[in-house]
């Protein structure tokens, strides 16, 4: 994740404000403000007592939102957690996800555990079962187990409660003296590299660390260097080992239906059922652990089609409709194996180039897939805001790369008039920008070749920039609704009122209340559209530690 | 291939400077391609103003003519008078007085999309051929011309080019060979999020600022899109 990113800052900042307060607002503007700082430079700047400052940062850092950093040979240092705060966004989703998947009892398992953080097994249970006293603890502990399978609920490590940056100074020093024998580019990028790769293991959710962040004291099993212990996921079911919910399914949701509307629009709803099956195979929820080309058989991907329809029949979502090519949907359920085989063959042949066969097996080549569904986001973002010809130019730019305009009129059949429109607005709007390569040292502007060029990377965080300060007007614009009707809002809190609304409240008050509540459904939604693009351009494509 | 006329023998040749016989020569040796008037003066090694003087005999004979050249208007390219201009100096079939006809091109890509969405699955020769038996164009188009119109189609996302495996929908085209289908209008136009908020397409969103002259509080397009 870009930390250096302003517009996310403020969101974060806005976030926190929403959610947790003014005081907890004010601690972590300012500590995006220094960077990393420590409890007393964080007093003296905000000219509050420390004590204060100590108690809103110990809230923090049990909250997630904040790093602490503590060392032998200094004082405790605090970093904001911009990824965690902006998490905060996503808890909704993963418990509708959750509830789509296995019911509303791994809903309020799953909501349990994103309000305490993280928490041991036991914990959970014990919790869930305090609220929910009508279902016994050997359901909830079946349904823990259902999640972690399933991988909703994924192992904490000590690793994830500190900042990217502590973790690769640890293993940084750890390595100690051979750090500073390192002389000349390969063996510096071989040991990044290699710092790259302990830290990705540091933090692969996959193992436990009962050594460490064992409450009771238990013995460290055999395990690695670390006191990692490879645990299989679903079988150990031990009251202490420690669980946090896994946000990055949200991410991953995202992405399935960024394939699913592509591929319908392509090749129809049944293509696009196979597909998404297809990168489900491949996907992994372990979003430390980088998916590998990963090949499955035509038959198990069939079986999986006829699961998920029987899943959704009985969950009453079954409707047979046409699809808009002329024939009917078919659900899932009755599908065979040639045509399983038929669409993957239609959609490895293009445009899914990720999509390959080789004799008997299918492979999905996972990072090109994800460039895929990349590109289609920053598309759908550009031709909304900007109509034809600049996609046309965006994509021979991205094909072909840096062009004169001269050639780019050639390429895309286009008048020079609408061309030169079309840059100019582009480049406004920064999706591409423009190189001046001088033919001689006098750079007289006749003598000189222009060259327009696609920044994918800069044109990304661009788009991402702008995405973050529209998330932060609308939370501000729900923040200026909810100032408006405080006195409503405060009175519908009382027992008396609640749930009771519509006779407690006079006509005139009511159509207020509901004008609100409209408006914040209306809101939440459009965060929630964008918070797909946000996990699309930035989440999906990085599965390793800077994120 | 570049036309050439038989010269007349019942005409006379026209009496030629030594200058004006040297520019001549090395114009119609260009052929088609021509020779730009920057060029002339540094190929020919002749004092500018009788380059100048000469050319514009030789215009007003009739023996050699000006094209201007598509992609820069003042930019003119001298051929004989017998050479058809090249495409690299009219800019080809789609340039019209050296602009972009962009209304036939767009003509002819709705033709083409036409006939991909009635074929389901076609090549860039299935396409030539149907847009020749439709007669609605007057002059013939090559394959390669309907290749690029149905390349601007697939930079515009109508189409999508895929690869022949010779199997099943694709038996008519070789596998391995590039064909052509058409993503399917019927489904809603995709949306990005930014489009459905004032945000996403406010001019002064470089300016908004909580408590500015542009702010949520104040912003006029919030108020309207709010209003339900």
């Amino acid at each position: 994740m870009d930390t250096s990113s302003p517009e996310l800052c403020l969101l974060c900042c806005q976030i926190i404000g929403d959610y947790y307060g003014d005081f907890y607002q004010a601690l972590f503007q300012k500590l995006t403000e220094l960077g990393r700082c420590s409890a007393q430079q964080l007093a003296q700047s905000l000219h509050v007592p420390l004590r204060n400052v100590k108690n809103g940062l110990a809230g923090l850092v049990t909250l997630r939102l904040v790093f602490h950093c503590t060392v032998h040979d200094g004082p405790t240092t605090y970093t904001a957690d911009l990824r965690g705060v902006y998490q905060v966004l996503r808890i909704g989703k993963l418990v509708q996800l959750a509830h789509n998947d296995h019911g509303s009892l791994a809903a309020r398992i799953i909501e349990t555990a994103c309000n305490l953080k993280h928490c041991t097994l036991l914990e959970l249970v014990d919790r869930v079962s305090r609220h929910d006293e009508a279902t016994d603890e050997s359901t909830i502990r079946s349904m823990v187990q259902a999640l972690i399978a399933d991988q909703y609920l994924i192992n904490l490590r000590a690793t994830h409660l500190k900042a990217t940056s502590d973790v690769h100074r640890e293993i940084e020093s750890s390595m100690g003296s051979a750090v500073a024998r390192i002389t000349g580019t390969k063996a510096k990028i071989e040991h990044e590299e290699q710092v790259r790769l302990q830290t990705n293991q540091s933090l692969d959710t996959s193992t436990t660390e009962y050594g460490y962040c064992d409450t009771r004291g238990t013995r460290p099993t055999e395990g690695d260097q670390n006191g990692a212990v490879r645990a299989p996921q679903t079988n150990d079911m031990r009251d202490e080992r420690l669980l946090q919910p896994n946000l990055y399914r949200v991410v991953l949701h995202a992405e399935m239906q960024g394939l699913r509307a592509s591929a319908t629009r392509t090749h129809g709803s049944l293509a696009a059922k196979v597909l998404v099956a297809a990168a489900k195979i491949v996907a992994n929820p372990n979003a430390w652990t980088p998916s590998p080309v990963i090949n499955f058989k035509t038959k198990s991907l069939q079986k999986t089609l006829v699961i998920e329809a029987d899943h959704e029949q009985s969950d009453g979502n079954d409707v047979v409709m046409s699809n808009g090519n002329g024939s009917l949907d078919r659900d899932t359920s009755s599908v065979t194996i040639a045509q399983v085989e038929a669409s993957l063959s239609r959609l490895a042949e293009g445009p899914y180039i990720f999509i390959e066969h080789m004799i008997e097996d299918w492979y999905i080549d996972k990072s090109a897939m994800d460039k895929y569904v990349r590109e289609e986001e920053l598309f759908k973002v550009l031709e909304s805001r900007i109509p034809q010809p600049a996609p046309r130019i965006l994509r021979i730019l991205m094909n072909k790369g840096k062009l004169e305009e001269r050639t780019l009129q050639e390429l895309g059949l286009l008048g020079a008039r609408d061309l030169k429109q079309a840059l100019l607005e582009m480049k406004r709007l920064g999706f591409i920008d423009l190189q001046e390569i001088p033919r001689n040292a006098q750079r007289q502007p006749n003598q000189t070749v222009f060259l327009w060029f696609h920044d994918h990377e800069r044109v990304q965080r661009y788009v991402l920039e702008g995405i973050y300060k529209s998330m932060t007007r609308l939370l501000q614009l729900l923040d200026l609704e909810r100032t408006k009707i405080e006195s409503t809002l405060a009175k519908i809190e009382r027992d008396d009122v609640k749930g009771n609304e519509k006779q407690a409240l006079g006509q005139a008050e009511y159509a207020v209340l509901s004008r609100y509540r409209k408006v914040e459904a209306w809101l939440n939604t459009e965060i929630a559209r964008l918070d797909d693009s946000v996990a699309i351009l930035r989440d999906v494509p990085t599965v390793t530690v800077d994120f | 291939m570049s036309k050439r006329k038989q010269p007349d023998s019942k005409v006379p040749a026209p009496s030629m400077t030594e200058q004006e016989k040297v520019l001549y020569n090395l114009i119609q040796s260009k052929q088609d391609l021509g020779i730009w008037s920057r060029d002339v003066n540094r190929e020919a090694r002749l004092p500018n103003k009788v380059v100048a003087k000469s050319l514009e005999s030789l215009l007003s004979r009739g023996l050699i003519k000006a094209v201007a050249h598509f992609q820069s208007k003042s930019r003119k390219h001298f051929l004989a008078s017998e050479f058809e201009p090249s495409p690299e100096i009219t800019g080809g079939k789609w340039y019209d007085q050296g602009s972009l006809d962009t209304e036939f091109v767009d003509f002819l890509k709705g033709q083409c999309l036409k006939h991909i969405r009635n074929l389901k699955i076609a090549t860039v020769d299935t396409v030539a051929d149907a847009v020749r038996r439709s007669r609605v164009l007057k002059v013939d188009y090559s394959s390669e011309d309907i290749g690029e119109i149905v390349g601007a189609l697939v930079l515009d996302n109508d189409v999508i080019e895929m690869r022949s495996n010779g199997l099943g929908e694709f038996a008519a085209v070789p596998a391995g060979g590039a064909c052509y289908k058409c993503r399917d209008a019927t489904k809603e136009p995709r949306v990005g999020a930014m489009a459905s908020i004032p945000c996403g397409v406010c001019p002064e969103v470089a300016r908004c600022t909580p408590g500015g002259v542009v702010s949520p509080a104040t912003c006029e397009y919030y108020s309207k899109w709010l209003d339900f």
